[in-house]
C-alpha cells in the first residue's frame, strides 16, 4: 500500500473494531502514517471515554451469590416440579384404590338410594303381572274368539239377527209381566 | 451541566472500584479454566469462586441493557443460579466465559419479553412507558455518591440510551458485548450463537452510525471536565 494513500473510513472504523481485520500492508501503512493512525486512536479515545463512563455510571451490587453444596439434579417433571408431581401422583393413586373399596360404595349407597332401588324392582314386577291379566288369551285364540277383529260391530249383528223375545216380554215397573 | 465533569467526578467517588489482581491476564483465564473444571465436576465452592470473579461484570452486562439496580441484581442472581444448575450442560470449559454471558443474554431477554407481556395486559405500569428516557431513579447507595453524581448519571444514562436507539438490536448487542462487556469477537459469537463475519459486520455498521452520530461527540463533551 501507498504511503500517501491514506485508508478510507471504512478501514478506519474496522480496525477499531478489530486490528485484525486490516490487511498486513495496511498495518504496515498504519505503522508508518501518522494521520490513519491518529484518526484511528481519535476514534478509539472516544469509545474509550465513552465506556468509562459507562463503567463508573453502573452502581454497585449489594448482594453476592453463593451456592449451596447439594447441587439440584435435573427435574424428571419439567413442567410442575418434583414435589407438585408426586403430591398429584399420590393422590391419583389414593382415590383410584379407594373408590373401588367396598367401604366407600357403601358410601354412596345411602338408605334413600335402596328405597329407590325396591320401588324400581317392585314396579318390573307389577309389570310383569298386568301384561298377562290384559292379555289372558294367546293371540292366536284372539281370532277365534274373535277379538282379533277390528271390523267386528255387535249392534250390526244384532240388527241382521235380531235376539228372539225382546219385545214380547217386558217388565213393568212395578214388576207386572205385559205381554 | 455542571462545572465538573462527570468523569472527573465520578472518579473521584470511585478511586478505589477497580483493584489490579497483580496477575497476568493469562495465569488468571488459566485459574478460570481450572475452577471451570473443579465446578464442572461438582464443587460448589469453586463455583462461587467463579461467582465472585464474574459477579460484576455479569450484574455490569445485566444494567447497562436495563437500568434497573434491583431488577439487576435479581437478574444475576438468577443468571448464577442457572448456571450452577446447568453446568453438566457445558461441554467446552475454555468457552465458560461465553457460556455464562450466553445465559446472561438470554435471561436479559426473557425478561424484557415477560415485562413488555406485562405492560401489554396494563396488570403493572411499565416504567419505561412512563418516563422513557428515564433511567435508574434509585440513588447509588455508595457513602461517597453525591446528590450530583446520581443526577449526572441518570443524565448519562438518558443520553446514552438516545445514542444506543439508534442501532438495530444486534448491533447494539454486539456493540455492547465488545466495547462494555469487553468480549472478543469470538466470544461474541459463541455468545449470540451467530459466525464471527455476522459480528464483524454488525459492530462495523453500529460503529460507523456511532461515529456519523453527533450525539455521542456531545455526550462526550457534557461528560468530560
Amino acid at each position: 500500500m501507498n504511503d500517501n494513500v491514506h485508508l478510507a473510513e471504512e478501514r478506519i472504523i474496522k480496525a477499531v473494531a478489530d486490528k485484525e481485520l486490516l490487511s498486513v500492508a495496511e498495518k504496515e501503512h498504519l505503522s508508518n502514517c501518522s494521520s490513519c493512525s491518529s484518526a484511528i486512536e481519535s476514534f478509539d479515545n472516544d469509545l474509550k471515554q465513552l465506556v468509562k463512563i459507562a463503567e463508573l455510571s453502573v452502581p454497585f451490587p449489594k448482594r453476592r451469590f453463593i451456592a449451596s453444596e447439594k447441587r439440584t439434579e435435573r427435574n424428571f417433571f419439567p413442567v410442575f416440579g418434583l414435589r407438585t408431581s408426586l403430591a398429584a401422583a399420590i393422590t391419583i393413586i389414593f382415590f383410584t384404590f379407594t373408590l373401588h373399596s367396598d367401604s366407600i360404595k357403601s358410601l354412596f349407597n345411602t338408605e334413600n338410594g335402596s328405597y329407590i332401588n325396591e320401588l324400581y324392582s317392585d314396579d318390573l314386577f307389577v309389570t310383569e303381572i298386568d301384561s298377562p291379566a290384559e292379555n289372558d288369551l294367546p293371540l292366536e285364540y284372539m281370532d277365534i274368539y274373535g277379538e282379533a277383529d277390528p271390523d267386528y260391530n255387535d249392534n250390526f249383528i244384532d240388527y241382521i239377527f235380531p235376539s228372539s223375545g225382546d219385545n214380547t216380554i217386558s217388565e213393568t215397573r212395578e214388576g207386572e209381566i205385559v205381554s | 451541566m455542571p462545572e465538573e465533569g462527570l468523569l472527573s467526578g465520578m472518579s473521584e467517588c470511585c478511586n478505589n472500584r477497580h483493584q489490579s489482581s497483580g496477575n497476568t491476564d493469562k495465569t488468571i483465564e488459566e485459574e478460570k479454566i481450572f475452577l471451570a473444571q473443579k465446578a464442572v465436576s461438582g464443587s460448589s465452592h469453586a463455583f462461587n469462586q467463579l461467582a465472585d470473579m464474574y459477579y460484576n461484570k455479569i450484574f455490569k452486562l445485566v444494567y447497562y441493557r436495563i437500568k434497573y439496580k434491583m431488577d439487576s441484581e435479581d437478574l444475576t442472581q438468577e443468571i448464577f443460579t442457572q448456571a450452577f444448575k446447568n453446568l453438566k450442560n457445558l461441554k467446552d470449559i475454555e468457552k465458560f466465559k461465553s457460556w455464562l454471558f450466553s445465559i446472561a443474554i438470554n435471561k436479559v431477554k426473557d425478561f424484557k419479553r415477560k415485562k413488555q407481556f406485562v405492560s401489554l395486559f396494563g396488570i403493572f405500569p411499565d416504567r419505561n412507558n412512563e418516563d422513557k428516557n428515564e433511567s435508574d431513579t434509585e440513588p447509588d447507595d455508595r457513602p461517597d455518591a453525591s446528590p450530583l453524581y446520581n443526577v449526572m448519571r441518570q443524565n448519562f444514562w438518558k443520553q446514552f440510551e438516545d445514542v444506543l436507539r439508534r442501532l438495530s438490536n444486534l448491533e447494539k448487542e454486539v456493540f455492547l458485548l465488545r466495547f462494555l462487556d469487553h468480549l472478543g469477537i469470538n466470544e461474541i459469537a459463541v455468545a449470540l450463537d451467530k459466525n464471527e463475519s455476522t459480528v464483524k459486520t454488525h459492530l462495523y455498521r453500529a460503529l460507523k452510525k456511532i461515529k456519523d452520530d453527533d450525539s455521542v461527540k456531545r455526550l462526550l463533551k457534557e461528560s468530560m471536565p
